[in-house]
């Protein structure tokens, strides 16, 4: 009953689903990486220095003579799958932390609390900066230094959330006439959570290819795997000369980190009218 | 002192305010017609959602858009101020006329020192008034309004202060310049029992001391009695009754103002008495019957009234029903 | 005019604090050690740094000193004692104490920070305020536009195309460093100097945090603007300025203040990568030198003092937002 009409005021609004399509090109480009451009991104194709639109370089080459193209297309995978995948793990994580802690209250909220602002005080790039240099630089290692680093404040905007809904009438009449933990937590709690958890994840996903391409431009991402970060961070020297080969990657940054947003906010609009309507 | 003569502080006439939905302009208040004189207390009853609040932020021109008064007339000491811009109305309002509100713990600025706010009511409307001297008037109104130790007070803030004491503060703010009318919209109903009736005694008594015609919004008729000279009870927006507080209260006409004084809980009456409710709701603005909005829920109603809104007919001194029924019962007595 | 009584419990509330902070300081040090052991290898030569570079007699050193030989209950509470004693270590690479590098950058980091904080929070307010006032306006409109956009932005990215637009193309400012080389030594020459280098980081490290303030004020305004107190006011003849500047104003400028509380962190973070991009003498160029260098004990220190400037940013921000609101030393 709620999803059909949350669904109409998404496509309402026409940021949303300009985001929304966005999004979808940017996930049909990554999708498709292996039928465009079928080489290694990191082979050498051509003359250096090829500006945008010259024969057979689409968007030209970089300072090595790599195709920046291909390195667009297949960096888009790694931009996506990193952010997909953070914004999962980490909601996964704020979900039980801040849910034990919103739901269980007293000692254990106040321990989950002081964890959570404990990771909030510690500069997040600095730490994980110090966590990729501990491990090895991989997309493995990136993954878990941004998921680190990006828990806690979901996890309190969960716990904000589901101690808010634990103390309205209708949990706790639940709870009065008997609904065990799990069932209240599952039927009563988390559905109606749901709208601000999605709505932060969404941010979430943003957040992550923004950390993941700020952690890769210093040169701490995976060396073998072609990314927007590196990118960036390669063209960065001729960056007088063609300051396209840093240009052209971080717009496709900001196009897709812009999509997810713009899809964030009509999803906030969505499916919470009436907090939304303040913003 | 409720058959004053002369013109009247505040006349009402024709008022009609609307809300602009999505789904069609809804009737907030229509037909509205009521004078105020000086040193009177006019309470206007209703339910919630009845159009009281709205008819008293009509008044100060107030009304928060989609919201707006379409038609009528309100006359402020003879001069109709409907016509009048926002600069003007500015200079009105706490001045002419000043306001206090439902909900005390909200309707003052949580920033602000609470004699700073009293201040600034009169060094707004007095431009020549040093900030001394309107620190001084601050404290000698904290005392009027009954604010204890008012040196100490006036430097604290809101939330230093229980929810009397703030609304003895807005009231201290409303009266800064000698209002000669007082909107008072619900002004007892966010306080406990006890501070209700303080805060009523206070501002019957500064109507007297400044000859004040005050408007009292209450859904309480338990207040009217003691507090008010003249009631106008109001139902779906129109007024259904009128006459002095007195002879409506012990001599009910329309069927509506006698359900509200049934349902009022009688501490004399036996425990095991179920307390008596009116069957249903205010109908909403946009599901209005077509005849007089009370029918549905009206015991006595005929035929007649589910066709044709009554309008209102005098039924005795100074009394007014809009009532098909209660017109006819009266007419023949 | 508040009276000693409010300015004492002020005080209370910000000692207590402190307290608080003090054991996320042990934490994080904490949390440093076992992360200086998760590292692969030799404990010595991790901490030392460019392995193999380090002399023996200088490994050795470090054993002793950090009682590497040790049980490790005993080397955590010597690396505590340690840290605690503010002894960061020795950077073998750059022959000089951890502290005393560390304390060298600060200042350039702090420059930089407290600029652009200044600069967000000061644009945010007043941009928010505008969107806010002007609701259905173009001005409206073009001002979310630039906070959708900024806030989409990767900073280093925004800062490599500033530098290609302003200091490139344009000639008007420098493209890196902190100083011009060979120019005034000091007085109020050499503050022009550092100021003319600090415009392009310090804006381009403010433009998240203002998109991000923009919209914050702009959704706190609109809640003020809908709030009793502001019927109140207008009810006793406020016009609107005044109603905006006295009234809503400092009301709806209290989520900005706590929000910069919480982002003081991330901004530090942020500045390493800005650092980077425009060769800012700072913190988070030596935690980039640090890096590569493989110097861990010295990225340890840095994240530590990172993190005690975070918790004082911190209380400064409490203080800012106790006098703002009287209410909150009661909290």
């Amino acid at each position: 009953m709620r999803m059909p009409p949350a669904f109409r005021r998404f496509l309402r609004q026409p940021a949303a689903v300009a985001g929304a399509l966005l999004l979808f090109a940017v996930i049909a480009l990554a999708a498709s990486a292996d039928i465009l451009y079928p080489e290694d991104p990191f082979e050498i194709v051509g003359r250096p220095y090829l500006p945008p639109f010259s024969g057979e370089f689409l968007l030209g080459t970089d300072t090595l003579g790599r195709d920046l193209a291909s390195g667009i297309v297949h960096g888009a995978r790694v931009s996506l799958l990193i952010g997909a995948l953070a914004a999962l793990v980490v909601t996964a994580i704020g979900v039980l932390v801040g849910g034990a802690a919103g739901y269980l209250g007293g000692k254990v909220d106040a321990l989950l609390m002081r964890l959570t602002e404990l990771f909030q005080t510690i500069p997040s790039f600095l730490f994980a900066i110090v966590l990729v240099a501990i491990m090895e630089p991989s997309l493995k290692a990136l993954l878990i230094a941004i998921v680190v680093v990006s828990w806690a404040p979901l996890a309190r905007l969960v716990r904000a959330e589901v101690a808010g809904l634990r103390s309205r009438d209708y949990v706790q009449s639940a709870i009065a006439i008997g609904m065990g933990d799990a069932g209240v937590l599952a039927r009563q709690i988390l559905p109606n959570a749901l709208p601000a958890i999605l709505v932060a994840a969404s941010v979430m996903v943003a957040t992550a290819i923004l950390f993941e391409s700020g952690l890769s431009f210093l040169g701490l991402g995976d060396p073998n795997i072609m990314s927007w970060g590196l990118m960036i961070g390669a063209g960065r020297s001729a960056i007088r000369t063609a300051w396209w080969m840093s240009g052209i990657p971080g717009i496709a940054i900001l196009l897709t980190v812009l999509s997810i947003n713009l899809v964030g906010d009509g999803l906030n609009e969505a499916l919470n009218p009436r907090a939304a309507g303040a913003t | 002192m409720s058959a004053s003569t002369g013109e009247p502080v505040l006349r009402v006439e024709g008022l009609r305010t609307v809300v602009e939905t999505p789904r069609g302009t809804v009737t907030a208040v229509t037909d509205m017609d009521l004078s105020v004189h000086a040193g009177e207390t006019v309470a206007v009853v209703g339910e919630s959602g009845s159009g009281k609040s709205a008819f008293a932020y009509s008044i100060i021109r107030l009304v928060q858009p989609p919201g707006r008064v379409a038609a009528g007339r309100i006359l402020l000491g003879g001069r109709d101020i409907l016509p009048l811009d926002e600069a003007a109305m500015r200079d009105i309002r706490g001045r002419e006329m000043a306001m206090v509100f439902q909900e005390p713990s909200t309707s003052l600025n949580p920033l602000m020192p609470v004699g700073a706010q009293v201040a600034e009511a009169i060094l707004l409307h007095e431009k020549d008034v040093t900030r001394a001297h309107a620190r001084a008037r601050t404290l000698d109104l904290l005392r009027l309004v009954g604010i204890p130790a008012p040196e100490r007070r006036v430097d604290e803030y809101p939330h230093q202060l229980s929810g009397g004491m703030r609304q003895r503060i807005v009231i201290a703010m409303a009266l800064a310049c000698r209002p000669a009318l007082l909107l008072a919209d619900e002004p007892t109903t966010a306080l406990d029992v006890t501070v209700q009736a303080q805060v009523l005694d206070l501002i019957d008594r500064l109507k007297a001391e400044l000859g004040m015609g005050v408007v009292l919004i209450t859904h309480d008729l338990g207040l009217v009695a003691d507090h008010a000279q003249r009631v106008a009870v109001i139902y779906a927006g129109r007024k259904v009754e009128e006459g002095p507080a007195e002879a409506v209260l012990s001599d009910p006409a329309h069927p509506y103002t006698r359900a509200l004084l049934a349902c009022r809980p009688d501490p004399w009456q036996d425990a095991s008495q179920p307390l008596v409710e009116i069957p249903g709701v205010v109908p909403p603005p946009l599901a209005r019957p077509p005849g007089c909005a009370f029918a549905p829920r009206c015991a006595m109603a005929e035929p007649a009234c589910r066709s044709v809104i009554p309008t209102l007919n005098p039924i005795g001194p100074g009394r007014q029903v809009a009532c098909l029924v209660a017109s006819r019962e009266r007419a023949a007595a | 005019m508040a009276g000693t009584p409010a300015a004492g419990s002020r005080w209370r509330f910000l000692g207590r604090r402190a307290l608080q902070a003090l054991p996320t300081i042990l934490v994080i040090v904490t949390v440093n050690f076992f992360l200086l052991r998760l590292a692969p290898g030799d404990p010595a030569s991790v901490m030392a740094g460019e392995a193999g570079a380090a002399t023996p007699e200088y490994m050795a050193q470090l054993r002793a000193q950090f009682g590497l030989d040790r049980p490790l209950a005993l080397q955590y509470l010597t690396y505590v004692r340690n840290v605690l004693t503010l002894d960061l270590g020795y950077s073998f690479r750059y022959q000089e104490s951890n502290l005393s590098l560390i304390l060298g950058r600060m200042s350039a980091t702090l420059l930089l920070m407290g600029a652009s904080v200044l600069i967000s929070v000061g644009l945010g307010t007043l941009l928010g305020l505008v969107a806010a006032l002007r609701r259905n306006r173009i001005e409206a409109a073009l001002i979310l536009l630039a906070t959708v956009l900024a806030y989409a932005s990767p900073i280093f990215w925004l800062g490599l195309m500033f530098i290609v637009v302003f200091a490139i193309q344009l000639g008007w400012v420098p493209t890196s460093g902190m100083t011009t080389a060979g120019g005034p030594g000091g007085g109020i020459a050499y503050a022009l100097d550092v100021l003319h280098h600090l415009v392009l980081p310090a804006v381009t490290l403010s433009l998240f945090y203002m998109a991000l303030y923009t919209r914050l004020m702009r959704a706190s305004v609109l809640e003020n603007l809908r709030m009793n107190y502001v019927v109140t006011a207008r009810a006793k003849g406020v016009p609107p300025r005044r109603l905006v500047l006295r009234h809503v104003l400092r009301n709806a400028v209290l989520p900005i203040v706590t929000m910069a509380g919480v982002q003081i962190g991330g901004a530090l973070g942020g500045s390493v990568v800005v650092e980077s991009v425009f060769g800012w003498p700072g913190l988070g160029q030596l935690a980039f030198e640090a890096l590569f260098s493989r110097d861990l004990n010295l990225l340890m220190g840095i994240l530590t003092l990172s993190s005690v400037v975070v918790i004082l940013a911190n209380l400064l921000v409490d203080l800012v937002h106790s006098i703002i609101d009287p209410r909150v030393a009661l909290a």
